[in-house]
């Protein structure tokens, strides 16, 4: 930490080393091509490596390219072996100032963490009701919705329609869980980001137990009616990862 | 716009090796992984556009209203044919002119409807 100068006080410099993740030293890139087209690195300190690229960060952008590219070489570097994988738009003054900041003072910490996902990996699913699918079942079931429909397009009318979608997400929602739970480590739910989405939610999974998962989900989305599924994975473990959550 | 997967067996879900969506990815990057601390971080322009984007406002008035429309417009086999019998015997003005037209979109223009209704959102 005392080796470098305050980070905050850096001249605007046209270089900086872009992080995308933490693997074992003995990795390599899988991925060529990272963030701004910059070839994918890695630097190695005791017995971790950074994945990096040498870029200026000014040519850094959310563009969907880049986001891509971050997002790619950590699932290709995750596809059989741990990767800690690091936030969107991390970059460092230079190698030197990766390592007296990261990799040195926190390489026990990390070590810790690679060991804790060795074998595991993040699947993502989301479910997401058609809408005409899902106001068909609420209209011919709901019995509200039914006397209410038909008169207009009124506010009361919505609003039951509201409430019974929300019950139905609730109870489609925990249903999903309750059959995924037994199969992983742990489960992570994020926030809708729809008032269709049922899930939008990250587990830990063995590798060893991918296939089971996956036929579990398979029979969920098999019995769902009136929605689709995105299952996404292996992954590394985005939502299961932070600083500090080991040791000291 | 979703696809319905009606779940037969010949739809069987795949894993897919990454997500597919811009709105996917970023859900995985941007907040999540290692945030090492927050001054290292580079301010990358059109993040806050992205993020602000995803968020919508769930049990609005809006919500409602568009509810209310989507379900009026739904082509129930038995419940919109009664609604059509009833139209044709009675029902003032504005309210047939209204159904009529709910009843015209639903039979034809349904899908063209509500992507114009959803344009902005996604």
């Amino acid at each position: 930490m005392s080796v470098t100068e305050a980070p905050r006080d850096r001249p605007r410099t046209s270089a900086g080393t872009y992080v995308y993740g933490i693997v074992w030293a003995d990795e390599t890139a899988a991925q060529a091509t990272g963030v701004a087209a910059a070839p994918v690195e890695t630097l190695s300190h005791g017995r971790l490596a950074a994945l990096v690229s040498h870029l200026d960060p000014a040519a850094v952008r959310a563009r969907r390219r880049d986001l891509v590219a971050h997002s790619d070489v950590l699932i290709d570097a995750a596809r059989d072996a741990p990767v800690l994988p690091v936030g969107f738009g991390t970059v460092f003054d230079d190698d030197d100032a990766l390592v007296a900041e990261l990799l040195e003072p926190r390489h026990d910490e990390l070590v810790a963490l690679l060991e804790m996902f060795e074998g595991v990996a993040e699947v993502t699913v989301r479910a997401l009701y058609d809408e005409d699918g899902v106001l068909r079942e609420i209209a011919a079931s709901d019995a509200t919705v039914a006397r209410l429909r038909g008169r207009g397009g009124s506010l009361d009318l919505g609003r039951a329609v509201a409430q019974a979608l929300e019950a139905r997400r609730a109870s489609d929602r925990e249903a999903i869980l309750r059959r995924v739970r037994p199969l992983v480590h742990d489960v992570r739910v994020d926030e809708a980001q729809s008032e269709l989405e049922v899930l939008r939610a990250a587990f830990l999974v063995d590798r060893d137990a991918l296939p089971e998962l996956d036929a579990v989900v398979g029979e969920i989305a098999a019995d769902a009616t009136a929605m689709s599924f995105k299952y996404v994975g292996p992954l590394p473990p985005f939502h299961f990862v932070t600083l500090g959550q080991v040791g000291r | 716009v979703a696809i319905a997967t009606q779940g037969t067996a010949s739809n069987y879900l795949q894993r897919a090796p990454s997500p597919s969506g811009l709105a996917d990815v970023v859900g995985l990057i941007l907040d999540k992984g290692l945030v090492i601390d927050a001054y290292i971080r580079v301010a990358v322009i059109g993040i806050e556009l992205i993020t602000i984007d995803a968020r919508i406002v769930i049990a609005s008035v809006d919500t409602y209203l568009r509810f209310a429309e989507a379900v009026n417009r739904l082509d129930l086999t038995q419940t919109e044919a009664a609604g059509l019998a009833e139209l044709r015997g009675e029902g003032s003005k504005d309210k047939s002119k209204g159904m009529i037209e709910g009843a015209k979109e639903a039979f034809s223009g349904d899908r063209n409807g509500k992507q114009r209704q959803r344009s902005g959102r996604d």
